[in-house]
């Protein structure tokens, strides 16, 4: 959106209020040159918009996922957001396979019963049977299935694109591209570079989405978790949790911190008297990874590492409670910066229960634990046994980080999420709505 | 709506709506070329989006290590006289084609050699990140070796020194 939108509906509308008469030709006059101009979709936002500003209806927003039919944490932070404009704007949720309202209530308690759910199939996948739309599978070879989202999203005042994926191309008159992490690179058909705003997690994302698509970034919001919780109230026990997805590839480093907790209860067994590792986790069935741990803490002759698969929320939560210490080294031994944490959710779950976090030092771990004052962060294993040590002979010190610790998860709350998306969104309505002559929208 | 301003936007919106309906392409609805090409910059590229790169580049350099003349890649912009053209065209390549395989099998046989040159370096390549990997894997174990025999060392220590003074302590008890 260009500040020469702004200035020809101010011209419209002070025309239109002194000439009312010549309303029509003279709207039709500017709609029909914009068209030559611009194009045709410029002209129907302009349309778009005069009705916004004229207060003739409600402004519209819709927000577009690919996976928004799967559960997952990018899928929660985009629906909070909808969930929390749902009474300024009018939204629809554009989705590629069904999905329905109790299915969002379900997997995150959100209430979306005020925004409406429109599914677009996208052919080319539908042909592919996918369950799951991959965004490499598209080739320069193909036409891009996407231009179906590209299109829907020109009937709407915003835009928001929510997927880990850039090839939509927007044609609202405000879009903004909410990026997790800029996974891929640009090629074919990256349009990243055309959204007006782009919204990014964490300062590790906006470090990359400089790095990778050499763009600007524009307003940092911080996804949350549910630290509203029943902490405090059982005793902590001597266990050391980790909880993290058993990815196929490893990508979580249970082996590497199975393996360190293992080193440890050999070498110094009086250190780990008492003490308990546990390593909770989703995972899908068969999982090799998975069973390449089980395979590796069977063969160690002292039964205090365990793992908890596919667990309970409430199950969890009472393991969070219980918990001295949490282990995280996602990242660690990786070049990849895909593969360090982006932002680290479990990690911040596990503070508001007063659990210490020992981390890896990289990543989007690096805005939530600060060194020495509410946890540790690491580079390497030998450090984090040497971190762990500390902790174990020194409980005053283990007061202090989890007492620091709880307060700093407060930061990620729900209501802080929410008031900083509604002053993001309130202030682009606003200069939405309110065309200044020297507008920066 | 009352207003009449407003009933002529929402008459002009649907108009402009079905127009863009009969657009087919983007780049048409908004008058511009949405589509650009990227070259990556490997120096940029970490171990993962190599390894990637490296088979990409591969597979399309492994396409096109043998060259044949394909007579169906010729097209004609002729109306009438193209299909005549073209028919005459393809034929005679099928009639050269042993001429020209005789012209491109020092250069066929030069790709090859090339292709297995690259997979051979990619190979020695793969084996020394292997080892590399192990090598670091060994130094990390040594690692937290060493710092747990320090802990053990400096728990041990201490033990000691509490020993010592109680022996100290009964020393001087017994004395007095």
């Amino acid at each position: 959106m260009k500040t020469a939108d702004d200035l020809r509906i101010l011209e419209l509308t002070q025309k239109l209020k002194r000439d009312p008469s010549r309303a029509r030709q003279m709207l039709r006059q500017t709609i029909e040159k914009i068209a030559i101009e611009s194009g045709i979709q410029a002209s129907f936002n302009l349309l778009l918009r005069m009705e916004v500003v004229l207060g003739l209806r409600r402004p519209t927003l819709a927000l577009y996922d690919h996976a928004i039919h799967f559960i997952g944490g990018a899928q929660k932070y985009g629906l909070t957001i909808a969930a929390t404009l749902q009474d300024v704007f009018d939204i629809t949720i554009l989705a590629n396979k069904d999905v329905r309202h109790e299915d969002f209530h379900e997997w995150y308690g959100l209430d979306l019963s005020r925004c409406h759910i429109k599914v677009l199939k996208l052919p080319f996948y539908e042909k592919r049977k996918a369950i799951h739309l991959d965004p490499t599978q598209v080739t320069i070879k193909e036409p891009n299935p996407f231009h179906r989202i590209s299109r829907e999203s020109g009937n709407y005042d915003i835009f928001i694109n929510n997927s880990m994926n850039e090839m939509v191309f927007p044609l609202a008159n405000v879009s903004v591209l909410v990026c997790h992490f800029p996974e891929r690179r640009p090629r074919t058909y990256f349009y990243a570079d055309r959204y007006n705003y782009i919204v990014y997690n964490s300062r590790y994302t906006l470090e990359w989405i400089g790095k990778k698509w050499k763009i600007p970034s524009h307003e940092h919001i911080y996804p949350y978790v549910e630290t509203a919780t029943s902490a405090g109230q059982k005793p902590k026990k001597k266990l050391l949790l980790s909880v993290a997805r058993f990815e196929v590839g490893g990508t979580k480093r249970q082996k590497e911190m199975v393996e360190s907790f293992l080193t440890l209860d050999t070498l110094y067994p009086e250190a780990t008297e008492g003490w308990k590792f546990i390593l909770a986790g989703g995972s899908d069935p068969e999982n090799p990874y998975l069973s390449f741990l089980e395979n590796l803490i069977r063969q160690h002759p002292r039964q205090n590492v365990e793992l908890r698969v596919n667990i309970s929320a409430a199950e969890l939560d009472s393991l969070y409670e219980e918990a001295t210490i949490f282990w995280h080294l996602c990242g660690i031994v990786h070049d990849d910066p895909s593969a360090v944490e982006h932002f680290g959710m479990t990690t911040i779950e596990a503070m508001a229960h007063g659990a210490v976090p020992i981390v890896y030092d990289g990543g989007g771990l690096r805005e939530i634990v600060d060194e020495g004052v509410n946890g540790f962060r690491v580079k390497s294993q030998a450090m984090l046994l040497e971190r762990t040590l500390e902790l174990f002979s020194d409980r005053n010190l283990v007061g202090q980080l989890s007492q620091a610790a709880r307060k700093k998860a407060q930061e990620f709350s729900r209501e802080k999420f929410e008031a900083r998306v509604r002053a993001f969104f309130e202030r682009l309505l606003n200069q939405y709505a309110n065309p200044q002559r020297n507008s920066s929208l | 709506m009352e207003n009449p301003l407003g009933k002529e936007v929402q008459s002009l919106k649907e108009d402009w709506a079905r127009k863009k309906e009969e657009v087919q392409n983007i780049s048409d609805l908004v008058r511009e070329k949405i589509d650009r090409h990227f070259q990556p910059d490997l120096q940029e590229l970490s171990e993962r989006e190599l390894e990637l790169f490296i088979q990409e580049k591969m597979a399309t350099f492994k396409q096109y290590i043998h060259i044949h003349p394909d007579p169906m890649a010729l097209t004609s912009h002729r109306k009438i006289l193209g299909r005549p053209i073209l028919f005459l065209k393809r034929k005679f390549i099928k009639l050269i084609r042993f001429y020209f395989q005789l012209i491109t099998s020092r250069q066929t046989q030069f790709n090859e050699n090339s292709a297995l040159l690259l997979e051979a370096i990619i190979i020695r390549l793969k084996r020394n990140r292997q080892e590399l990997q192990e090598i670091q894997e060994r130094i990390c174990r040594l690692e937290e070796t060493i710092v747990l025999l320090l802990a053990r060392l400096k728990g041990l220590k201490e033990e000691q020194h509490k020993q010592e003074s109680r022996s100290a302590n009964e020393i001087t008890t017994r004395k007095q």
